[in-house]
C-alpha cells in the first residue's frame, strides 16, 4: 500500500473507492487503445466507462439481466412507435418511460423473490442503465439497428473484460500500492494512442482485399 | 514481417487514425469546416465561385417556416436533404408525383409517400436528429439531376455520383456510386449502394463493392458488370472536383459529382471526412498515392487534372476502347495458360482468336502436356460444319492482356495447325477485336 493511501484509508476513505478512482485511468486507456488500436468501436467513452462501474455497484449477473431487459423493452418499443411517425425527443421519452416501468416491475419482482431482495440497487446505477438506453435507441433511429447492435456487443465486450480485470485482487494491490505508475503511465500511452496513425487491426480485416492484390 | 510493417504505420492503405490526424484536422481552420458542415453553405461558395451546382427549390428552417410551407410549389421530384447531414442519412429521394394526386408523391423505392409524412421527417431535420452533434438543423429541398443515359442501365433509381478525392489540389482516387433497390435512390455506401473504382486516366470503372465493403462483380439483380463503365465527361468531371476544391480551399476532401443528362457535371456536395472504402472500391491504397502529392505545388487546374491522371491512372500497356471500356485485341494473342492442381503455373501459348467458333479448344498433346486429366473430360455432341460430332471438353483458366478467363475448353488435334489454342467467341466476351492491333512480341 502507498503511504498516501494508507493514510486516506486511515482518515475513512473506502478501500472501494480509492479502486474504483485509480481504475478509471487504466479502465478509460482500455477502451481507448480498444479503439485506436484494434478498432472496436464504443458508445463512445463515457458510456462504457459508467457500465463498467454499474456493473461494479450492482454485480455482474443482475447488472446484465437488468441491461438487456432494458435494451429488448426500448428496441420494442421503438419498432411499436416507429409507425407512428413521432419526433424524436418525445418518442425517446416514450422509451424512457417504459424503461422505467419495466426496472419498477423488476423491483416488485426482485422483493418477492428472495433471489434479489439482497442487492443493493442503487438509485444512479438504475439512472445510467435507463440513460443508456437513449444511447442506444438513438444509434438505431439515427443509423441502424444493426449498427446499434454490434456496437452494444462490443461495448459489453469492452466492459465485461474491464469488470474482470477491476475486481481481479492482484491488480487491486497493485492499484493501491503504484498508485503514480497507474496515472503517469496512462498519460503516456494515451499521449502515444492520441498521436498514432497506423492501421486499425479490423482495418486490416476490412481492406484485406487490398493487401492481397500484388502491388502495380 | 508485414505485419510488423503496417503496425508500425507505414501501411499504404489509409486508416481512419491517419485519415484523422494527418489529412483532415491538418488541412483547415474553423471557418472552411463550417462552410463544408453546412452542406447550404457550401453550395452558395460554389455557386459565387461560378461553379455549378444543383438548384435548390426551397429551404426550411424552423417549425413556423414549416407550417407555412407551399408544398404544391414543389416540382415533382425533387432530394429533400438536411443541411448538416451526413453518411447520406435523412436524405429521401422523390421520384414523381402519384398519378392524380396533389400531396402524394412517390419515393425511390417505388413506396408511397404523403405530405404529412415528408413534414414529420422534415420536423426531425429541423429537430436535429440527423445533424451532427444533434443540433438544430435545417432542411432543404434540392433538384434531383437527370440521369445521364449512359448510367441509367446499372442504376436502380436515384442518381449515380462520382466521389472524388482532392488532394494537395491534385484528384487522387475517385468511385462512382451506383444507387440500388436497398440503398432507396441514395448512392451512399452506408445505405447500401454500390461504389465502383475508377481508373483515374480514362474515367472507366475497374472493380467495386457493395454496402460495406463486399466486393461484387456484377451489379445487384443484373448481370452487368462492375467493371468497364463508362464515365461520361470524365475530363470534366475531374476538372469540376479540382475547381470546387480550390473555391472551398480545403486541402483533403471528397468532392460529389453528378451528371446531368442535359447540362452536364454538377457539384452535389463536398466531405471533410470522405469514406474510407474508395480504397477497397478501386482495390488500391489510398495513402500510398496521399504520399505522392504531400509536397504542394501551385499549379493551374488543367495541370492538377493531368498530373492526377498521369500519377494515378492505371499503368497497363493494354489498349482499352474508350466507349465500351473494354481490351482490344488483335487476331493473334499471346496468353497464358493456367495449370496444375495447388498451385497454378502459367504457360505461354500463342493463340488464334475465332469469332467463327463458338468455344475455345486447345490441342490433345498440349492438354496432356501440362498435366490436364483428359481422360475426365466431358464429352458432348455438337453441330459443327462436318456434322454432329463428339467432343470432349475440359475446364480451362487463360489469361489474355492480363484479363482472367474461366473457360470450357473443347479439345482437338491441333498439332498440324499453327496456333495450339484458339479462343472462340464465348471466351472473348471482356474483348472487342481489331485486326489492326499489334500482337505483343515474347509472351
Amino acid at each position: 500500500m502507498h503511504p498516501l493511501l494508507q493514510a486516506m484509508i486511515d482518515a475513512g476513505i473506502s478501500h472501494d473507492t480509492l479502486v474504483f478512482l485509480l481504475s478509471v485511468p487504466l479502465v478509460a486507456t482500455i477502451f481507448a487503445f480498444s479503439r485506436q488500436v484494434i478498432g472496436l468501436r464504443s458508445f463512445g467513452l463515457y458510456v462504457p466507462l459508467l457500465l463498467t462501474y454499474v456493473l461494479l455497484t450492482i454485480g455482474l449477473g443482475p447488472g446484465l439481466l437488468m441491461l438487456l431487459l432494458i435494451l429488448i423493452v426500448a428496441t420494442l418499443a421503438r419498432l411499436l412507435f416507429s409507425k407512428l411517425r413521432l419526433l424524436y425527443i418525445p418518442r425517446m421519452a416514450i422509451v424512457l418511460t417504459l424503461s422505467s416501468a419495466v426496472v419498477l416491475a423488476l423491483f416488485y419482482l426482485g422483493s418477492q423473490v428472495a433471489l434479489y431482495k439482497e442487492i443493493n440497487f442503487s438509485i444512479l446505477s438504475i439512472l445510467i442503465i435507463i440513460f443508456l438506453v437513449e444511447e442506444f435507441v438513438s444509434i438505431q433511429i439515427k443509423q441502424s439497428a444493426r449498427t446499434a447492435f454490434w456496437l452494444t456487443i462490443e461495448t459489453l465486450v469492452l466492459v465485461i473484460a474491464a469488470f474482470y480485470l477491476i475486481e481481479w485482487p492482484v491488480l487491486q494491490t497493485y492499484l493501491l500500492s503504484h498508485p503514480s505508475v497507474i496515472i503517469v503511465g496512462s498519460l503516456v500511452i494515451n499521449l502515444l494512442l492520441a498521436r498514432w496513425s497506423g492501421l486499425r487491426l479490423t482495418e486490416m480485416w476490412k481492406f484485406r482485399a487490398i493487401f492481397k492484390k500484388p502491388k502495380t | 514481417m508485414n505485419l510488423l510493417r503496417y503496425i508500425v504505420g507505414g501501411s499504404d492503405v489509409l486508416g481512419m487514425n491517419a485519415r484523422n490526424l494527418n489529412y483532415i484536422s491538418a488541412g483547415y481552420n474553423r471557418e472552411i469546416r463550417r462552410t463544408i458542415d453546412h452542406k447550404l453553405l457550401t453550395k452558395r461558395a460554389l455557386r459565387k465561385a461560378g461553379l455549378p451546382v444543383a438548384a435548390t427549390y426551397g429551404i426550411i428552417s424552423s417549425f413556423h417556416s414549416l407550417h407555412d410551407f407551399d408544398w404544391a410549389a414543389l416540382p415533382n421530384s425533387f432530394v429533400v436533404k438536411p443541411n448538416l447531414g451526413l453518411g447520406g442519412r435523412g436524405i429521401i429521394v422523390v421520384y414523381g408525383k402519384q398519378k392524380g394526386s396533389t400531396n402524394i408523391w412517390i419515393k425511390a423505392d417505388r413506396e408511397p409517400i404523403d405530405v404529412a409524412v415528408l413534414k414529420t421527417h422534415v420536423g426531425n431535420i429541423i429537430e436535429g436528429n440527423f445533424s451532427l452533434g444533434s443540433q438544430p438543423d435545417k432542411a432543404f429541398f434540392e433538384e434531383r439531376v437527370k440521369i445521364h443515359p449512359d448510367l441509367k442501365p446499372y442504376v436502380y433509381r436515384g442518381v449515380p455520383d462520382v466521389r472524388v478525392i482532392i488532394y494537395n489540389g491534385v484528384p487522387v482516387m475517385a468511385m462512382l456510386r451506383l444507387p440500388t433497390k436497398k440503398s432507396q435512390g441514395k448512392a451512399n455506401l452506408e445505405q447500401g449502394a454500390v461504389g465502383a473504382g475508377i481508373d483515374m486516366s480514362t474515367g472507366i470503372t475497374t472493380s467495386g463493392i457493395i454496402g460495406k465493403g463486399k466486393i461484387i462483380i456484377e451489379l445487384p439483380e443484373t448481370r452487368l458488370k462492375v467493371a468497364g463503365i463508362v464515365i461520361p465527361g470524365w475530363h470534366e468531371v475531374l476538372t469540376l472536383a479540382v475547381q470546387a476544391q480550390r473555391a472551398i480551399g480545403i486541402s483533403f476532401v471528397g468532392v460529389d459529382i453528378a451528371i446531368d443528362k442535359d447540362t452536364g457535371p454538377k457539384i452535389l456536395e463536398l466531405n471533410v471526412r470522405p469514406g474510407l472504402k474508395v480504397q477497397l472500391a478501386n482495390l488500391a491504397p489510398l495513402r500510398i498515392r496521399l504520399e505522392q502529392v504531400k509536397v504542394k505545388k501551385d499549379t493551374q487546374v488543367e495541370q492538377a487534372v493531368a498530373i492526377g491522371q498521369s500519377l494515378f491512372g492505371k499503368t497497363t500497356n493494354k489498349e482499352v476502347d474508350t466507349h465500351s471500356g473494354r481490351t482490344l485485341i488483335g487476331i493473334v494473342e499471346p496468353v497464358k495458360l493456367l495449370y496444375g492442381k495447388k498451385d497454378l503455373k502459367e504457360f505461354p501459348v500463342m493463340a488464334k482468336v475465332d469469332t467463327g467458333a463458338m468455344s475455345s479448344s486447345i490441342d490433345r498433346g498440349l492438354a496432356i502436356k501440362l498435366g490436364i486429366d483428359v481422360k475426365s473430360a466431358k464429352t458432348k455432341f455438337v453441330r459443327s460444319a462436318i456434322g454432329r460430332e463428339q467432343r470432349s471438353y475440359i475446364e480451362l483458366i487463360f489469361k489474355l492482356r492480363g484479363e482472367k478467363v474461366k473457360a470450357i475448353v473443347s479439345l482437338a488435334d491441333r498439332s498440324k495447325l499453327a496456333y495450339k489454342f484458339l479462343i472462340g467467341r464465348r471466351d472473348l466476351k471482356k474483348f472487342l477485336i481489331d485486326p489492326q492491333v499489334k500482337r505483343k512480341r515474347g509472351v
